[in-house]
């Protein structure tokens, strides 16, 4: 049968699709995140949980932790405002998981912070990760780094998952925080 | 021996992450700012639109409109057509994908699903004759199809093609790849142009 020929324009969409199907994705959003936008994205996760039935304690701790990663993102250094449309957000399945990636542009000085932070967070067990965050915010700073860790503590505590997480660097100054974060399906 | 699967689990983990970053160059090369794949259904359907419609919340309200037209009627046809192709239970299902963004100030909308090979003929012809026409000849084209056209076995009388061309004022771009089981895979995009133009 004679086929009608690839509009080259569109040969990278059945790409994508087997790209998202092979990273498991389900949903992906890059840009600004407004209150809008992140209530609209919550709704969607939200409607693809439904259609996956998730139980309820299930949904609780996705939208947990989707709350806690989408916080992180608008929370970014006020510095990278220009940027900020480089921020992503994707949920994904496999058998026996929900996961979330999130990434966003951090500025120097804390993507060194979190280069240092995450792997002391990822070996703490959850009574730890508990103490460790009632005892920072008992002792809380006021200050960004003391915030920024005890959100990702948080997220530590809720997924109850090790963050993986990977840094690339985008110049001198910024580097692209990429975060992967679990939940279970059961 | 702990070591060498540490140093695995973390080439595993890198490796995953390359082909995320990838993966996420690949959204910025081609201007995608929303993907969903998977099972379509109302309520995603809506929150799709919902999410499309925050997300053109700083834009034109007769440009929105037209995205938003256009959107309802790609989703439709997602809708429609997802288990056309295939049997759900079957070992060939893929999910239709669904994504928008925005290039040189215009917006468009993606969709992407698998046909069986036998549609190929009359959809390349549908919109071959849709893309022929100027805006006068898709409106009595679509005046003509609403008389005449009978609400097919999928439950659309084939005015969809038409009224994404008339709210898009652009020619719809397609294409088939080769697929397994005498299906194809096809890509629809339809481009919004920001500029106001009475359609």
């Amino acid at each position: 049968m004679q086929r009608p020929e690839m509009h080259k324009p569109l040969a990278f969409v059945p790409t994508i699709h087997q790209q998202m199907q092979q990273l498991q994705f389900l949903l992906c959003y890059k840009g600004f995140f407004s209150k809008e936008t992140t209530q609209a994205l919550l709704g969607m996760t939200e409607a693809r949980l439904e259609s996956e039935n998730a139980g309820i304690s299930v949904k609780k701790k996705v939208f947990n932790v989707m709350v806690g990663c989408l916080q992180n993102i608008c929370l970014g250094d006020p510095d990278t405002e220009s940027k900020n449309d480089s921020a992503i957000f994707m949920l994904g399945k496999d058998q026996d998981h929900f996961f979330i990636f999130s990434g966003n542009i951090v500025i120097g000085r804390k993507a060194e912070l979190l280069k240092e932070k995450l792997p002391i967070i990822n070996k703490l067990e959850s009574e730890e990760l508990k103490n460790l965050f009632l005892s920072q915010i008992q002792e809380q700073e006021n200050d960004e780094s003391s915030e920024s860790e005890l959100a990702f503590i948080d997220l530590a505590r809720k997924s109850g998952h090790k963050l993986e997480f990977e840094l690339q660097e985008v110049d001198q100054n910024a580097t692209f925080l990429l975060m992967k974060t679990s939940i279970s399906r059961n | 021996m702990s070591m060498d699967t540490d140093n695995m689990q973390s080439q595993v983990r890198t490796n995953s992450f390359n082909m995320l970053y990838s993966f996420y160059q690949c959204m910025i090369e081609e201007h995608i700012q929303i993907i969903y794949q998977g099972e379509f259904n109302q309520q995603i359907v809506k929150s799709v639109l919902s999410l499309s419609e925050q997300k053109m919340a700083s834009a034109d309200a007769s440009v929105k409109k037209k995205v938003f037209n256009v959107m309802v009627e790609c989703l439709q046809n997602i809708c429609k057509h997802q288990y056309g192709a295939v049997e759900k239970e079957g070992s060939g299902f893929q999910p239709a994908i669904f994504m928008a963004g925005v290039k040189e100030e215009d917006t468009f909308v993606i969709t992407g699903n698998l046909i069986a090979n036998d549609q190929i003929d009359r959809l390349t012809s549908k919109i071959e004759q849709v893309n022929s026409l100027d805006q006068e000849g898709l409106k009595s084209l679509y005046k003509e199809a609403r008389l005449n056209s009978r609400i097919s076995e999928v439950g659309g009388a084939g005015l969809g093609l038409i009224d994404i061309a008339r709210k898009s004022g652009n020619p719809i771009l397609y294409s088939f790849a080769p697929a397994e089981n005498n299906t194809s895979y096809f890509s629809l995009m339809c481009r919004i142009s920001s500029s106001k133009q009475e359609n």
